[in-house]
């Protein structure tokens, strides 16, 4: 890793101590013939996490999105309890919401290990974002090819103390944004990415 | 107008007056028709009522009117004309345009990703042509002049592409064009080398014999007492006209829509007949099939048909021509368009061979250059870069827009383009799906795969319809490494890489996952090696290109 203009806060990942080790690392050996089988790992790469506020955040936000998907589900059944729709299948009724509960509950339970797996690394020519624990991905974007750089704060994530940064090149499918880094940590690394773009500005 | 070098000298100039009318004809046509239609039957009927001449007033009103309603249309036709104007300054052009709501645009000269020259019918027919710009911003044409005389617009063009390309022309044309002024047109075929400086000066992929038409066509912008020439150009294959069309009648997607409706009719009528008893079946045919499938038919024909046409229409006479700046494609049956392709702006070339093509032998070709936007597939609009053409069309266009393979030999880069094309398993260091993945892609897995040279990641794909994506490793904007549950089950891993946005978005599927964790480090060390060293603008002027060095270096340091 470069020297850092502004040191930045190198955090703690929620209950893991320093540098956060890929979540590939501490399971699931390597089986078979020893190659291929494991889990993607960009070697050598030491992880900075995300903010653990950002669990409480994508937690009431989630929330909310599901409470309003069950509301939607749950017009027939409201319906047929009472009265108005006498017609409509019971077990249906029952269904759709039992199913959209149970989905809730599991991706609400996923979001502090989805959070625990994001996780971002400065290397001397890219930033590295990784993200997934079912789906894994590992994105490198160079920061020659920066076009420019967002940084997003919505009222939640104000009241949490975060915000979300999103770089942009001249790639539509570049899909590169760090959610849930803190506002002190956020604009050290824009200065950082401005200034690493502009000296290895490529163009196209 | 004022005299020849007038486009270039950095005044404001408005565009050829007629403009307007070559634009707006169609609404003026449509107003005329309505307007004479009615006055006709009015003038008619009073005629055969005998009203006509007792009625004198009316008709003078209407007549003044019609002559009013004209003269406004007219008027707009010259306040927008009076207003259009462009200049073309020393690193930018600009154009202003609006009567109530001014517009005030700006290009730099150095993001000009290419100049095309469109001519539509009328303007065809009134030796007009219209100028547009892209920059790559992706949306439409960042800025388009409308209408200009023929040869203003080659010379414009010409000077754009040069200032762009960083010579400060107009003070040395010749020289900076590296084209014998002075010789004129008929040289000998034997002159025609050191015409063409750049790009295809590079034999890495071998030209295929020599062609019929190999022999330069120089064109002489009609210009009087100003020594601009059009660049030399040296046509390298046109598209035959029953190619085009059989390509048309060939190609993928419409067969299979033709052949899809065709079985499903067939089958519908079939069930008709034998599930359905006798009578019913009959009244069925009588009525109903007669009523239905007709129009039905004339429907899918028209819409196929009109498929057809726009394929054609747009691909006539299709020829690629090589300049000093790149490629120029010219097509086009009634709206003619001359484009350029300059190399250094092309992101990534993608050659495919749908299913039919293979009897035939045939290949399309499509590029992806930042600023032509998002195409379906790109067999039509500007992403085209052949509509259809042998495999020595193919390796031809390659040389231009792929001049160095990275690999050793011409027969090499020759041997491998075909591998990609036809081959399958490991041959000429391919490297494919894993095959504990194989049942999930039983088809394709052997084709599926990537060859990395020392300048180009070759993609190839599918095993119906064939695909092979050639992409310049310094060329990729950011890159990302994949793991879905199954791919994690069975050890596989997808690379995915994201180019500006067009016909081509290359990924490699479902590889060994140790194999694509080392494509993807790979690939992360060689584009930035690759963009640090050759990533230096080819358009940049000299003293970007300096500071950009200088930049380089520190950074480096």
């Amino acid at each position: 890793m470069p020297d850092r203009a502004v040191p930045g806060p190198v955090r703690p990942a929620g209950d893991r101590p320093g540098a956060v080790a890929s979540p590939a690392a501490d399971r699931r050996a390597p089986a078979g013939d020893g190659r291929g089988l494991a889990p993607i790992e960009a070697a050598g790469v030491e992880w900075t996490a995300v903010s653990p506020r950002l669990v409480p955040v994508r937690l009431i936000s989630k929330t909310i999105g599901w409470v309003v998907w069950l509301a939607i589900v749950s017009v027939p059944l409201v319906l047929r309890l009472s009265g108005v729709w006498e017609g409509y299948p019971g077990w249906l009724a029952w269904l759709l919401p039992a199913v959209m509960l149970f989905w809730a509950v599991i991706d609400l339970a996923l979001v502090p290990r989805r959070v625990r797996a994001l996780g971002y690394s400065e290397q001397d020519d890219e930033l590295l974002l990784r993200s997934g624990i079912i789906s894994r991905q590992i994105t490198a974007v160079p920061y020659g090819r920066l076009q420019y750089l967002d940084v997003n704060e919505g009222p939640l994530q104000r009241r949490f103390g975060i915000r979300t940064l999103t770089i942009k090149t001249a790639s539509g499918s570049t899909d590169a944004s760090i959610d849930g880094i803190e506002p002190t940590e956020s604009d050290r690394l824009r200065e950082e990415l401005m200034a690493r773009g502009q000296a290895r500005l490529a163009g196209l | 107008m004022t005299p020849r070098p007038a486009a270039v000298d950095g005044d404001w100039h408005r565009v050829h007056p007629v403009s307007p009318l070559v634009r707006g004809w169609v609404a003026l046509v449509a107003v005329l028709f309505i307007i004479g239609q009615n006055a006709f039957e009015d003038i008619y009927r009073a005629a055969t009522t005998g009203a006509l001449f007792a009625n004198t007033g009316a008709l003078g009103l209407g007549a003044a009117i019609v002559g009013g309603v004209f003269l406004l249309i007219l008027g707009g036709f010259f306040l927008s004309w009076r207003f259009t104007r462009y200049r073309m300054g020393a690193d930018k052009v600009e154009v202003r345009s609006g009567v109530v709501f001014r517009q005030h645009r700006h290009a730099r000269l150095d993001r000009v990703q290419a100049v095309d020259i469109k001519q539509p019918l009328l303007a065809r027919i009134v030796g007009l042509a219209e100028l547009k710009f892209e920059t790559a911003d992706g949306g439409d044409s960042a800025m388009s002049l409308s209408f200009l005389r023929m040869d203003e617009a080659r010379m414009l063009r010409q000077e754009i592409m040069r200032r762009a390309a960083g010579i400060q022309s107009g003070q040395d044309p010749v020289e900076a064009a590296q084209a014998p002024a002075d010789e004129g047109p008929g040289l000998g075929p034997g002159a025609a080398d050191p015409v063409i400086p750049s790009p295809p000066a590079r034999p890495s992929v071998p030209s295929a014999g020599s062609h019929p038409s190999d022999a330069p066509v120089p064109v002489v912008a009609a210009g009087i007492g100003y020594d601009y020439e059009e660049e030399t150009e040296r046509v390298m294959l046109r598209v035959p006209p029953g190619r085009l069309i059989g390509a048309t009648l060939t190609g993928s997607g419409l067969v299979s829509a033709v052949l899809v409706f065709g079985i499903l009719y067939g089958a519908g009528l079939l069930a008709i007949r034998w599930w359905m008893p006798e009578s019913v079946a009959q009244e069925f045919f009588a009525e109903v099939g007669s009523a239905l499938s007709v129009p039905a038919l004339l429907g899918i024909l028209f819409g196929v048909g009109s498929s057809i046409w726009s394929s054609v229409n747009g691909g006539w006479n299709f020829t690629v021509a090589s300049i000093p700046d790149g490629l120029r494609l010219r097509y086009g049956l009634l709206d003619t368009t001359s484009q350029t392709v300059p190399p250094g702006r092309i992101q990534a070339v993608k050659v495919s061979r749908p299913l039919l093509w293979r009897l035939f032998g045939w290949y399309r070709m499509a590029v992806t250059v930042a600023g032509y936007g998002e195409s379906l597939d790109g067999t039509t609009g500007k992403s085209r870069l052949l509509p259809v053409g042998t495999f020595d069309d193919v390796l031809r266009v390659l040389t231009v827009v792929a001049p160095d393979p990275g690999v050793g030999t011409a027969e090499e880069a020759r041997d491998l383009v075909h591998a990609g094309l036809d081959g399958s398993g490991a041959d000429h260091g391919f490297v494919t799906t894993t095959p504990r993945m194989r049942w999930f892609s039983p088809l394709v897995w052997r084709r599926h795969g990537f060859r990395s040279t020392r300048s180009l990641l070759m993609i190839r794909s599918g095993r119906l319809n064939r695909e092979l994506v050639l992409l310049p490793h310094e060329r990729i904007q950011s890159l990302q490494l994949l793991q879905g549950p199954i791919e994690r089950w069975r050890g596989a891993a997808t690379v995915t890489f994201h180019i500006p946005p067009g016909p081509i978005s290359p990924r490699v599927d479902q590889l060994d996952a140790a194999v694509a964790m080392d494509l993807f480090r790979a690939e992360r060390e060689v584009a930035a090696q690759a963009r640090r060293l050759r990533d230096r603008n080819e358009w940049m002027r000299p003293d970007e290109l300096a500071r950009f060095e200088q930049r380089t270096r520190q950074a480096v340091e």
